[in-house]
């Protein structure tokens, strides 16, 4: 059978019906992303791999309860991100310490071409900023934004609703906007 | 009793900024989005944050074609 050809739902039936090959191409399509997002997370190599491998052994042992209600991906994520906070978990979360800046003066971001937003430096001081961020706001963060996935599926791969996923994903960004005016300040354009 | 004019610009400033996410990701319906292009125009802080946070997110959204230490599987590394 050229599995290669099926989409993911045929390719779930028969990893349902105990074809290994099946869910070997479904691990090949799917890991990549998975562990790119599960290092975000740990921001350790070795903790995504882990994580990865973790999540794909528990996929297959569950795959016969795999409903199909959301896409494999979600399911997938979801596992995986579950592996990597139970990793992580047992470091003291540190509160998200926001302040709405209201009253305050907002810097401006230097007198720079807008082309400075799109430079390596720029995306480096977001990813440093992304990192240090709470590990509930990094995640809710680095599912929407940065991978792309849309608030519902981003609230099914955390099993929160979406309104405390937007709630995460707008305090974050507030977050970050406010590491970002450090950088500013050290980086006079 | 009437609120001091100040105090009445902080707490638009409080309800545009909640919504500035919502706006950005172009969830946020007409005239809500109205109300925000609106404040924003006069507002410089709240302008400046908007701006901002606007480019914090396409910052975001770059991250997703960079490289990171895992784009391989462990054994090609």
């Amino acid at each position: 059978m050229a599995h290669r050809t099926l989409d993911d739902a045929g390719l779930v039936a028969l990893a349902q019906s105990g074809d290994r090959h099946a869910f070997d191409q479904l691990a090949e399509r799917h890991a990549t992303r998975l562990r790119r997002v599960l290092y975000r997370i740990t921001r350790n190599c070795e903790d995504a791999y882990d994580a990865v491998q973790e999540a794909l052994m528990r996929a297959w042992l569950n795959i016969g309860r795999f409903e199909g209600r959301s896409q494999f991906s979600t399911w997938l994520t979801r596992i995986g991100i579950n592996e990597a906070y139970r990793g992580l978990r047992a470091a003291p979360e540190q509160p998200l310490e926001l302040s709405d800046g209201v009253g305050e003066q907002i810097p401006a971001w230097g007198a720079g071409p807008e082309e400075v937003f799109e430079s390596r430096e720029f995306l480096q001081a977001v990813d440093r900023a992304l990192a240090e961020l709470p590990l509930d706001y990094r995640t809710a963060v680095t599912l929407r934004d940065v991978e792309g996935l849309s608030t519902a599926e981003a609230a099914e791969v955390l099993g929160i609703g979406e309104r405390a996923l937007k709630s995460r994903v707008h305090r974050g960004r507030l977050a970050l906007r406010a590491r970002l005016d450090d950088y500013f300040r050290e980086t006079p354009s | 009793m009437t609120l001091h004019p100040m105090r009445r610009h902080h707490e638009r400033c409080r309800e545009v900024r909640a919504q500035m996410s919502d706006y950005l990701d172009g969830e946020l319906a007409g005239p809500a989005a109205a109300g925000v292009e609106r404040h924003t125009r006069w507002c410089p802080n709240c302008r400046r944050m908007l701006t901002n946070l606007g480019r914090t997110l396409g910052g975001l959204r770059a991250l997703r074609d960079q490289p990171t230490p895992v784009d391989r599987p462990p054994s090609e590394t």
